[in-house]
């Protein structure tokens, strides 16, 4: 995780082209990056082209960005905001889709399905991947990727105590969809 | 909201792997990153003008002609009203 004077420092080479800094951001965020984009998308191939996205707007804007602005809470914004702006064009060619009848039923496996070992694990996915977007970012943010809560709120664009409450309705739904499952033979 | 308030369920949140990407995608996007940066490295001046003219001088042209837009209708309705 950065500190406020080494993501400082990052911010100031990057600004000089220095591509070592981009490295040792990449190196550092990619794999949590990744992770949050699987388990917000449920898709393995939408969550590396957000990943790609992400990375190559980095480099884009890495001349313009403020001298104190934190690379991790950025990087998850920007990612978390190309997934909203994917999902709006998402939903407009489904519905027109649906409204056609063309659009098909999904039986592709999800991504943890070859990735996740032991059943606890893959229902806890599961039931995470079956949260409403709003409480499944909120969730993801302040558990998987370890934010603050006042952070996450940053990150989502909303304040510290909106971000609370979503954490709070994301967890007891969590709680309900596991015991559900564990009811379930 | 207090770390007391966590349910069991945190645990093996914080716990979920993260995911990473295959080494080959990983270097795809370092690669087109690093020549991104280079390239953005070598305009600095175009780069500097540009962010200037978008963050700058166009939303001040675009509120001026706004103001100007206002004054204009406002003062028209108020001749319009006198006569």
């Amino acid at each position: 995780m950065d500190s406020p004077a080494d993501s400082r420092a990052l911010v100031a080479r990057l600004a000089r082209g220095d591509t070592r800094a981009f490295d040792v951001v990449y190196d550092r965020h990619r794999a949590p990056l990744h992770a949050f984009l699987v388990r917000l998308t449920g898709s393995a191939s939408l969550a590396e082209d957000l990943l790609q996205e992400t990375w190559l707007r980095l480099a884009r804007h890495s001349r313009r960005l403020p001298p104190e602005t934190q690379l991790r809470p950025w990087l998850f914004t920007v990612a978390r905001n190309l997934y909203r702006s994917h999902r709006r064009w998402a939903l407009l060619d489904a519905g027109r889709l649906r409204e056609l009848g063309w659009l098909p039923v999904a039986s592709t496996p999800g991504p943890f399905d070859a990735t996740v070992e032991g059943e606890a694990r893959r229902e806890l996915e599961q039931a995470v991947g079956a949260l409403p977007l709003d409480q499944r970012e909120a969730l993801l943010l302040c558990t998987v990727s370890g934010f603050e809560p006042s952070e996450a709120a940053n990150i989502l664009g909303i304040s510290a105590e909106a971000a609370r409450q979503r954490l709070a309705r994301a967890r007891a739904k969590l709680r309900e969809r596991l015991r559900a499952l564990e009811v379930m033979p | 909201m207090n770390d007391d308030d966590m349910p069991s369920d945190d645990s093996e949140l914080r716990e979920l792997p993260a995911i990473d990407i295959a080494p080959a995608r990983a270097e795809t996007i370092r690669r087109r990153a690093h020549a991104i940066l280079r390239a953005e490295q070598q305009a600095p001046l175009v780069g500097s003008w540009a962010y200037l003219y978008e963050r700058r001088v166009e939303p001040a042209l675009l509120i001026g002609a706004g103001v100007c837009q206002v004054i204009w209708a406002v003062h028209g309705t108020l001749q319009l009203l006198m006569h």
